[in-house]
């Protein structure tokens, strides 16, 4: 993979580029001119170490060599859009424009992740509870009662262990803001996965994870 | 500026040089990144993040001029052209032939 960066013109390196023996990702300054700190100018056209690291992964990627998951801001202004001579422009030169999450090699699928980290550490918790809580009851309703007598595991099915319910209800909150997180993400990202996914009978690790929070919510 | 290694003189001269080669040439995944003048420290960073998170290893290279590059590509395409049957590597690729396959080919003789 070749990634050249430039402080000029992306047509600099592509000058070269026809006796590279691959294709040459070219990171350059086209655009307006500007006046502005190194970084930030750098930041603005695209072309420091992130967006070096995130064109040769890019690359590694496009040859389905490795699988990287990033956190991007897909609409950061182009340095060659002429909306950025107006004022506005300022809000487009920001540091946090992407942030590459991890990478691992392997099949080349996009996986933007469903909910932020935090919606999935409440939704696992409440996952824990809920699985305690039921298996707790499901001993209660078996083993324990069978101790008194065969005939009363029946009679200790119907009415379920309400001293644990408790426990369960100490879980309950996260279970409810995971819940409602999930609706408001699913709702603003509208699942970005395609027919094709969902309707495969091998889907995807997401599809996968979003099955186990319908579970979740479901349990509720 | 940093001190000039021994052997790269020529290179420097022609053009473009290997100026930090990436510390595990074993890795599967491999990169090469052209950097040049100020931005080579970006690219430096970049192998950093490269290798450290991503398990790339990644060859960074200062390109000196390229103009030098470009006006040796030509002249040597000239030289390939003025001189059938013969075939004369650019700088690019001589450069490169270490971890990239040469670009010049000799042309099928069929």
């Amino acid at each position: 993979m070749l990634v050249a960066a430039s402080d000029y013109l992306k047509t600099l390196p592509n000058m070269i580029s026809k006796w590279m023996p691959r294709r040459l990702a070219s990171l350059g300054t086209d655009g307006f001119g500007r006046s502005e700190g190194r970084a930030s100018l750098r930041d603005f056209f695209e072309v420091d170490s992130r967006f070096i690291t995130l064109a040769t992964l890019h690359e590694l990627s496009s040859t389905g060599k490795s699988n990287a998951r990033f956190s991007i801001k897909p609409s950061k202004t182009s340095a060659s859009t002429p909306r950025n001579l107006t004022r506005s422009s300022r809000s487009a030169v920001r540091t946090d424009s992407f942030r590459i999450l991890s990478v691992a090699n392997g099949a080349l699928t996009s996986d933007p992740g469903l909910l932020p980290a935090w919606a999935r550490v409440c939704g696992w918790l409440f996952l824990i509870g809920q699985t305690l809580f039921i298996s707790r009851i499901v001993y209660e309703s078996t083993v324990l009662t069978c101790v008194d007598g065969p005939q009363m595991v029946g009679f200790s099915m119907a009415h379920g262990g309400h001293s644990f319910f408790l426990l369960g209800l100490l879980f309950l909150p996260f279970g409810a803001f995971f819940f409602l997180v999930a609706l408001v993400f699913g709702a603003v990202k509208r699942l970005r996965f395609s027919l094709r996914e969902w309707c495969s009978w091998q889907p995807s690790w997401s599809v996968f994870r979003f099955y186990l929070c319908l579970t979740a919510c479901g349990s509720i | 500026m940093p001190p000039m290694p021994g052997d790269v003189k020529d290179g420097i001269l022609r053009g473009m040089y290997r100026f930090r080669p990436a510390a595990n040439g074993k890795a599967k995944l491999r990169a090469q990144l052209f950097g040049s003048g100020a931005i080579l420290n970006e690219a430096l960073r970049a192998q950093e993040i490269l290798e450290t998170k991503y398990g790339v290893a990644a060859d960074v290279w200062s390109v000196t001029s390229y103009k030098e590059l470009y006006s040796d590509g030509i002249e040597t395409e000239r030289w390939n052209r003025l001189h059938p049957g013969e075939n004369r590597a650019c700088h690019t690729s001589l450069s490169a032939s270490r971890t990239l396959p040469a670009c010049w080919s000799p042309l099928p003789t069929t």
